[in-house]
């Protein structure tokens, strides 16, 4: 139900807007209410056509092919749902002005009248045909009618006072957050709806399982009681997940959501200004530039079909007040796809000098086991990241890390991650830093293991900063791994002090990570 | 070249090249352990001290079963139906545990070196 008042609701919305701009720009043309009135009833008759159509169709093919059919409806309308929120975040704006434009030319005589009604019909006729989709992907998805209408009549009724409200100038809620938010609880809508196909694909013997029940809350959530089903319409959420809809979830969400992120992003002048400004004063440009906000070592071993939930954090101590108290944290998740490719996607927020806790950037990580364990003199693996920043002024970053391992003896095993990171996108730097990340570690025991490591920022690859303001690191470390009931199921902590070596690091800092595997 | 791409195609070039530059030869000695009905046969499997060996686990069963042993620091997944190779030492003589970890009450089994 709530999905499809969210959609609908949107749409509507959309729609709506279309009218409003149509109507302001035609204020004072004579019968102007009577064309948009037709226009809005062309459009609607459309939809209805539109859905009457697919009604049919998917009578035509049910029974034989069903699941690949409602696979086929789901996948089109991730698709569509997508590129709705790429392209209206990207020509919302230009739309907008466009119509205005025309709106004026009926206005000063130049266009005929009719052009209103044709409009204002195209834009319900498109958002129309757009609600019939999603909701059939939405009933492909197992929701049945009577929310379904329910959602529907709330949508509308939601969507069309909105609009009511913003022609009348009642409400100013700014447009921009209000498509900012419906935009990514579509995404969220969309990658449930991905989910779906996939179980729809793998009933149809198209794709793997690739593991059945990744999780089992059906004791705790089931998807059937009325939350549960609610999450699972609108997150996607599932007690009990095969693998595959993982996947197919996460990647809609990398895929359609790093788009948003890359592409409705506005080159901002100001901010290219403001960096210009900070270089010609001499500030900021200090130290290394590329942050990393949380340490870790990283082996270079994958395992197999492993799922994580990782979370780590930091906590600084420094005699310059205004980097005391700084903190991190990240949260990921992960699996190892294959026996040599461990991925993952997490959330990094960071507290900053004055600033509060806020989110950073979205990150993409991917490993790769490069060698079998054991079989060389040293162990190889290569670490890749994206970073994705959560601001709009903010440059993203990437990072390529080879991963080095060499067990020394029986109980001391040695690890190395060089680490090359360069910025891209807005203020980016156009430089490689070079940074590093080690540890010694005894392998004492399961449940306790202990070593030392370091860290450090060197400043930019072949031509470094100044000793003091580079960041050196080093502090020693315990960790150990609890079984838990299931198979495979493993709590891993990591507790450890570093001491900053030079001035650019902070004197002291906290570092605490946490991973539930399964 | 500038100097940052320098470093950068080195590091690429011992990446590409680690797995040659580092090889040992594929004919190690090579010993095998199946799974079968959730067990490891031969459960005890003795191996010479103080040399690198490959073991092959091969997976007869349906499902899947993951070799691990913390004494050895290995642990791999491997699919119903198929051969995984492992490689192992030196080892300092003992028995070094290893088990199943989706079958860990009846799959145990143990590496002695000697």
């Amino acid at each position: 139900m709530l999905a499809t008042a969210i959609i609908v609701f949107r749409e509507v919305l959309e729609a709506a807007l279309v009218v409003s701009i149509v109507l302001a720009a035609t204020r004072g043309v004579e019968r102007r209410g009577l064309w948009v009135t037709w226009g809005i009833g062309a459009g609607v008759a459309g939809a209805c056509l539109v859905a009457a159509f697919a009604e049919s169709l998917a009578q035509a093919i049910s029974g034989a092919g069903q699941e690949l059919f409602n696979a086929g409806v789901l996948l089109l309308a991730v698709a569509m749902l997508g590129w709705h929120n790429l392209w209206m975040g990207r020509h919302g704006r230009e739309l907008a002005q466009q119509i205005s434009v025309v709106g004026e030319a009926v206005r000063t005589g130049t266009r005929p009248l009719y052009v209103l009604l044709i409009i204002v019909a195209l834009a319900v006729l498109r958002e129309g045909a757009e609600v019939v989709l999603f909701a059939y992907g939405i009933a492909a998805g197992g929701q049945s009618a009577g929310p379904m209408l329910l959602g529907g009549v709330l949508g509308l009724a939601g969507g069309a006072l909105l609009g009511l409200a913003l022609y009348f100038g009642l409400v100013r809620i700014p447009i921009r957050h209000l498509f900012t938010v419906t935009g990514w609880l579509i995404l969220l809508l969309a990658a449930g709806m991905a989910s779906q196909a996939s179980v729809y694909l793998v009933q149809a013997g198209l794709l793997p399982a690739l593991g059945s029940g990744l999780w089992d809350t059906s004791a705790v959530l089931p998807v059937h009681t009325v939350p549960g089903q609610m999450l699972h319409v609108l997150i996607g959420y599932d007690d009990r997940p095969m693998g595959v809809q993982l996947i197919a979830y996460l990647a809609t969400i990398l895929t359609i959501g790093g788009l948003m992120l890359l592409l409705n992003r506005n080159p901002r002048p100001q901010g290219a200004t403001a960096a210009a400004i900070l270089v010609v004063l001499g500030a900021g440009v200090a130290g290394p530039n590329v942050a990393h906000a949380t340490h870790k070592v990283y082996g270079p071993n994958v395992e197999y079909g492993e799922t994580e939930i990782e979370y780590r954090g930091h906590y600084n101590f420094d005699s310059k007040a205004e980097e005391d108290g700084e903190h991190a944290h990240v949260l990921f998740l992960g699996r190892g796809l294959t026996q040599y490719w461990f991925s993952e996607i997490g959330l990094e927020s960071e507290k900053e000098g004055n600033e509060d806790l806020k989110l950073e950037a979205i990150e993409w990580e991917n490993r790769f086991q490069l060698t079998e364990q054991g079989r060389y003199w040293m162990d190889v693996g290569l670490l890749t990241e994206l970073e994705f920043a959560a601001r709009d002024d903010d440059p993203d970053e990437v990072l390529l890390a080879p991963l080095l391992q060499k067990a020394v003896s029986r109980r001391w095993v040695a690890t190395l991650n060089p680490r090359f990171e360069r910025e891209f996108g807005d203020n980016a730097e156009d430089e490689w830093e070079l940074g590093y990340a080690w540890e010694l570690r005894n392998r004492l025991r399961r449940t306790l293991e202990w070593g030392v490591e370091g860290f450090g920022e060197t400043g930019e690859l072949g031509d470094s900063e100044p000793w003091d303001e580079q960041e050196h690191e080093i502090g020693p470390f315990v960790s150990g791994s609890v079984d838990l009931d299931g198979p495979r199921e493993a709590l891993k902590y990591q507790v450890g002090l570093l001491f900053g070596v030079t001035d650019g690091a902070p004197d002291q800092r906290l570092a605490w990570e946490l991973e539930y595997e399964f | 070249m500038s100097r940052p791409a320098i470093a950068l195609s080195a590091i690429a070039a011992v990446v590409a090249i680690a797995p040659s530059a580092f090889a040992v030869a594929e004919e190690k000695p090579a010993y095998t352990v199946v799974i079968q009905d959730h067990r490891f046969e031969p459960s005890e499997l003795k191996i010479p001290a103080g040399q690198k060996v490959r073991l092959v686990v091969d997976n007869r069963g349906a499902g899947p079963e993951e070799f691990e042993s913390y004494e050895l620091h290995r642990e791999k997944v491997i699919p119903g139906g198929s051969k995984a190779t492992l490689y192992i030492g030196p080892l300092e003589p003992g028995r070094y545990p290893f088990f199943g970890e989706f079958h860990p009450d009846t799959a145990q089994g143990a590496v002695i070196a000697e």
